[in-house]
């Protein structure tokens, strides 16, 4: 699923921060990176693509919806379907399990449901992500890539058409980070999902198919995109 | 119900903050209730006892403890009604009226002396054995059958009043004849015996002991308690004027309203007696109770308003703390209304536990109480 921003302008109330963006396009299917200094809006634009947060002006175009003129309840329901998050701190529900916490937007949301279906693909996507020992353990029992592990998991299970990845390497060993890395390069591909990531890491980006640096803001394509 | 399974796996993950919040709870909820049930089974348990027993006659003095012991032979009442008295109102048919001697124990339970109008008046009936046939007999109320271990062709000895009292009247070793049905009464824990065996006990009457000389004094034993067997009843006698013979309290049911009128405008004057309405007495007794849980309410209230604010505190605390994964719950599409009901139903778990662990709590109190609460009018 491809995305298009136009004009966005979004400012936090009192803060005195604005982020504006004059153009940007993700095209359906690829990878791009999202660098800059903290406090440069790039966790801003993540909330803005999700929809979670809504531009003062300007519009953004996920696919063929216009999601700057969705209503909350509109914007919700397509977030459930259609977008998946993974956290720099993982973000899990400490007190459910590995399982529960795969499951957590079906048991969160009435518009998905949990069939059969689903829990073939969990097991499918827990083999995957070599969870499959770990499914009744707390959170709390895991290791870091584990967690982090679980939280891709729990943001692929949806099979949402666009993934946003905020810093999800940046608790992580080199070790870990380059397995977390091709899992989720891996699980996009396989599903042609749109993954946007924020990251500091600048060893990474040549991994990334449009480069966004949020200092001066201008989209860098890369050759191939 | 996402929201329920969501509420219960948080409040399970943390057993001691659970725990904690739930026992905290809990006792907030036990004092008054607690204070509330036992004062009502009290009033009930009271009231219910005073309701059947419409006028109790005996000495001047305290009201309340008259109407205790006619009711339950607990309070000790002083002073004394002649058995004249009895026989007065006896002969004037203008109702029924059982005497009660009570101013003795057994192993502790009450030693009531009467006559088998009190067992009809009473409904009380037999469960085990025969009714009483010769002095020294006597019928055990159920709970002290079941307490002591006793039953019919069993003996148990009256307490002696005074140990020092070498001159008092000894111990009686009384026969048990029956044991009768529970009733869920005071009489449940009395034991009964007809007049003659208690005024035996008090020391009005006695026997001669074959084994004795004729100056009562033995080489062979010495006397600890007196024994009446088939034997020697026949040398048990009283010494006295009958109509002197003592008696702690009358229970007088007067036919009609004409004649309970009558009955107590008879003893509004007496130099020695009065005559009371046992469910007045009650009423009066229960009153100030319930204004000592009036007082108990008001500090119960504060309690209750402390630990709302306590746990309104941990609540707004813990919202505080939990915010990443309220807005995790967010971003993965949870509306803000069911986020609500999570919290909603981890507040209402906690309140619904705690309220189990207080309603168990106060039944068994209720329960252990039970007795205790009859001793509360000794």
């Amino acid at each position: 699923m491809d995305a298009a921003l136009q004009q966005v302008e979004f400012a936090y109330g009192d803060e005195g921060f604005r982020l504006r963006i004059p153009k940007l396009k993700l095209a359906s299917g690829s990878r791009t990176a999202f660098v800059g200094p903290s406090g440069s809006g790039k966790t801003t634009l993540l909330r803005l693509l999700a929809g979670i947060s809504t531009p003062q002006t300007g519009s953004i175009h996920i696919g063929d919806h216009a999601l700057h003129s969705m209503s909350d309840t509109e914007r919700r329901a397509f977030r459930i379907r259609h977008i998946g998050f993974v956290f720099q701190d993982f973000r899990l529900i400490d007190y459910l399990d590995v399982r529960e916490n795969l499951r957590l937007a079906y048991r969160l949301n009435e518009a998905l449901s949990l069939s059969a279906a689903v829990d073939k693909r969990l097991a499918k996507l827990t083999h995957d992500l070599q969870l499959t020992d770990r499914l009744n353990a707390g959170i709390d029992t895991l290791s870091q890539g584990e967690r982090q592990r679980v939280a891709i998991g729990r943001a692929l299970l949806p099979q949402p058409k666009l993934i946003l990845a905020d810093e999800p390497t940046g608790n992580l060993d080199p070790a870990n980070k380059t397995r977390i890395l091709e899992l989720l390069f891996k699980q996009a591909e396989a599903n042609h999902t749109t993954l946007v990531m924020v990251t500091h890491d600048h060893a990474l980006l040549d991994r990334f198919e449009q480069v966004i640096d949020f200092q001066d803001f201008q989209a860098q394509e890369a050759p191939h995109a | 119900m996402p929201s329920l399974f969501l509420a219960w796996r948080y409040l399970r993950a943390r057993p001691g903050q659970t725990g904690v919040m739930i026992l905290g709870l809990a006792m907030a909820l036990y004092l008054p209730l607690v204070t509330h049930r036992l004062v009502d089974e009290f009033d009930r348990a009271i009231g219910a006892r005073a309701q059947t027993t419409p006028l109790v006659i005996g000495a001047k003095g305290s009201r309340f403890d008259l109407a205790l012991h006619g009711l339950y032979f607990r309070a000790r009442h002083n002073g004394t009604v002649p058995y004249s008295e009895y026989q007065r109102l006896h002969k004037q048919a203008s109702g029924s009226v059982i005497p009660l001697h009570s101013k003795f124990t057994a192993q502790n339970y009450p030693v009531v002396g009467t006559t088998v109008d009190y067992f009809h008046f009473r409904k009380l009936r037999l469960r085990q054995g025969d009714q009483m046939r010769q002095y020294g007999d006597c019928e055990l109320g159920a709970t002290v059958a079941a307490e002591l271990g006793l039953g019919p062709g069993d003996q148990i000895l009256t307490d002696r009043d005074n140990l020092f009292d070498l001159a008092g009247e000894y111990p009686l070793k009384l026969n048990v004849t029956a044991v009768l049905a529970p009733s869920g009464t005071p009489d449940d824990s009395a034991i009964f015996v007809d007049l003659e065996t208690a005024w035996i006990i008090e020391g009005i009457g006695h026997g001669h002991n074959p084994d004795l000389d004729h100056n009562g004094t033995s080489p062979k034993l010495i006397k600890t308690h007196l024994e009446i067997t088939p034997e020697n009843v026949d040398s048990f006698h009283f010494h006295g004027d009958p109509d002197t013979f003592p008696l702690t309290a009358l229970i007088a049911r007067p036919q009609d309203d004409k004649a309970q009128a009558l009955l107590l405008a008879g003893y509004q004057d007496h130099a020695s007696l009065q005559a009371l309405k046992a469910p007045t007495v009650m009423a009066e007794l229960m009153g100030m109770i319930l204004r000592v849980r009036d007082f108990l309410d008001a500090h119960h209230t504060l309690i209750g308003g402390a630990m709302t604010a306590l746990l309104t505190l941990i609540l707004l605390l813990t919202r505080k703390l939990r915010q990443t994964e309220m807005e995790t719950l967010t971003m993965l599409g949870c509306q803000r209304g069911k986020i609500a009901a999570v919290q909603a139903w981890e507040i209402g778990l906690v309140l619904g536990m705690a309220l189990i662990l207080a309603l168990a709590a106060t039944e068994g109190t209720l329960i252990a109480a039970r007795e205790y609460l009859m001793t509360l009018i000794h």
